[in-house]
C-alpha cells in the first residue's frame, strides 16, 4: 500500500519568495502554488514523502509593523491548503524575517495542532520570542548553508510527523532531543526518565562545574535584560515621589481581588484611606508586622515628615501595590511597565521608592 | 533580597531591614522604629539623587 503523501505550506519572505528586496519589503501577503525559491531545495530533501502544495510570501517590513496581526492573516492562506506540516524561512540571523517565521509558525501549531519548523541564527532576535512555540533549527549567519539547514528541517519534520514515541519522556509526546535534531531547546519543561536520580546528577554536575569540566545544565534560568538607570534627580524638595510595593497591602475586603500567591494583577490605591482600613494579602511572609504598622512596608509617616520638612516636595496620594509571592517574572515586569504608564498618565512623578519583602 | 533585585537589573537598591518588615522593626519602641524608617528612606532618597552605572546595592550604617 503506497504511504500517504504529507501535505505541507511553505512561508518565505519577500526575497527568497523571489518578489523584490528591500525595496519589496512592504509587499503584503500573496499565494504561490507549489514550492518557491529554496522551496525547491526543500521539496528535495522532502523526496516522495511529503509536497510543498503552496508557498505564502510576505514583505518582511510589511510583517514587521504588526506581526501578531500578520500572522493571523497568514494563517488565513496557509488553512485552506489543510497541510501536515508547515515550514517557514530559513530566516538565518535576519531580525524581522526571524520574527515573521516564529509568528507563522506560532499562529498555525496553535489553530491546527501541526509540526511547525523553522530555521534561525543562534542570536536572531525571533529564537527566543518563538522557540517555545516552534521547531527552530540551527542555521548559521548566512545564506551559504541553505542546503544542510533545509535537509535538518525535513529530517525533524518526518521524525515529528512519524508518530514515534519519545520513549524517554513521560509524555511520550514528539519532542525529540534538540543535540540529535540540531534545533534550540525549546525552553519546555518535561519529565523524563534517567538512570541516575536527581541526587547523583546534580551532585555530578556540581563537582564538573567545580572542576572547571564540561556540564550540562538540565534547567536554563531566563536571561534579563539591563535596564539603563535613570539620571539622578535633582532637586529633591520639589519631587513627587510615589509609593510601590509587592508587599500585599491593600484595602480592606481586597477590591482589586490580588491572589495571596501567584498573583497577576496590581492596585492604585488612595493612602488615606487605605490607612484607615487595609489588610495584607501575600502568602510568601509573615504578615502581621505591616498588619500591624502599614508604614513598615509603605513608608507613609516618615514621608509625610519629609515634605512637612521641605525635604521632599510631594508624597504621590495614589500607592500602586501588588502580591509578589511566586509570581512570573515576566509578569512583574508587565505590571511594572503598566504602573510606570498610569504614574506617566497622572504626570508630575519624579521618582519612586519600591519597598520590597 | 538585594541579589535578586541584582541579577533583574535593578539599578537602584537599598538592603531593607528583613523581609517582614522591609522599612520598620517591631522590636523597637515606635519611635525609635520611627527614627530608623527615617533613616532608610533619608538613604533611598540619597541614592535616588546620585548617578549610578549599574545595579548599585547600599546598605544603611546603623
Amino acid at each position: 500500500m503506497a504511504e500517504e503523501k504529507f501535505k505541507a505550506v511553505h512561508y518565505l519572505n519577500q526575497f527568497f519568495g523571489q518578489i523584490g528586496g528591500e525595496g519589496k519589503a512592504n509587499t503584503g501577503f500573496m499565494v504561490k502554488e507549489g514550492p518557491v525559491g529554496p522551496g525547491l531545495a526543500l521539496q528535495k530533501e522532502l523526496g516522495d514523502r511529503a509536497e510543498i502544495v503552496s508557498t505564502v510570501i510576505c514583505g518582511d517590513d510589511y510583517f514587521a509593523a504588526n506581526p501578531e496581526q500578520c500572522a493571523e492573516e497568514g494563517l488565513k492562506l496557509v488553512k485552506p491548503y489543510h497541510p501536515d506540516l508547515f515550514f517557514a524561512g530559513p530566516a538565518f540571523a535576519a531580525g524581522r524575517y526571524g520574527v515573521a517565521c516564529g509568528a507563522m509558525c506560532k499562529a498555525v501549531a496553535g489553530e491546527t495542532g501541526i509540526p511547525v519548523i523553522t530555521a534561525m541564527y543562534k542570536e536572531a532576535p525571533g529564537l527566543d520570542l518563538y522557540r517555545k512555540y516552534a521547531f527552530i533549527c540551527e542555521a548559521p549567519n548566512h545564506a551559504r548553508g541553505m542546503n544542510e539547514v533545509l535537509r535538518n528541517m525535513a529530517r525533524l519534520a518526518f521524525r515529528i510527523i512519524s508518530g514515534e514515541k519519545e520513549m524517554r519522556l513521560l509524555t511520550r509526546e514528539p519532542l525529540p532531543k534538540p543535540e540529535e535534531y540540531k534545533y534550540f531547546s525549546r525552553n519546555l519543561l518535561r519529565n523524563e526518565y534517567c538512570e541516575k536520580s536527581i541526587a547523583e546528577r546534580s551532585v555530578e554536575k556540581l563537582l564538573a562545574k567545580l572542576r572547571g569540566e564540561p556540564f550540562e545544565s538540565e534547567v536554563i534560568p531566563p536571561k534579563f535584560e539591563k535596564v539603563p538607570p535613570p539620571p539622578a534627580i535633582k532637586d529633591l524638595s520639589k519631587c513627587e515621589i510615589a509609593l510601590v510595593s509587592e508587599g500585599g497591602l491593600v484595602p480592606k475586603g481586597n477590591p482589586g481581588g490580588l491572589s495571596r500567591r501567584s498573583n497577576l494583577r496590581w492596585g492604585a490605591y488612595e493612602i488615606a484611606p487605605l490607612f484607615r482600613d487595609y489588610e495584607v494579602v501575600h502568602a510568601g511572609y509573615f504578615n502581621d508586622h505591616v498588619a500591624a504598622r502599614p508604614d513598615r512596608l509603605v513608608p507613609v509617616d516618615v514621608m509625610k515628615d519629609l515634605v512637612k520638612e521641605g525635604k521632599v516636595g510631594k508624597l504621590h496620594p495614589t500607592y500602586y501595590g501588588t502580591c509578589g509571592c511566586t509570581t512570573v517574572s515576566k509578569r512583574c515586569g508587565e505590571m511594572g511597565d503598566e504602573i510606570a504608564a498610569e504614574m506617566k498618565k497622572r504626570g508630575g512623578i519624579s521618582a519612586v521608592i519600591l519597598t520590597s519583602t | 533580597m538585594p541579589s535578586i533585585a541584582q541579577m533583574l537589573g535593578v539599578n537602584r537598591i537599598l538592603q531593607g531591614e528583613a523581609v517582614p518588615n522591609p522599612v520598620g522593626d517591631p522590636s523597637l519602641s515606635p519611635e525609635k522604629e520611627k527614627d530608623l524608617r527615617r533613616k532608610y528612606i533619608l538613604k533611598a532618597l540619597d541614592l535616588l539623587q546620585r548617578d549610578v552605572e549599574g545595579p548599585t546595592v547600599v546598605t544603611l550604617e546603623k
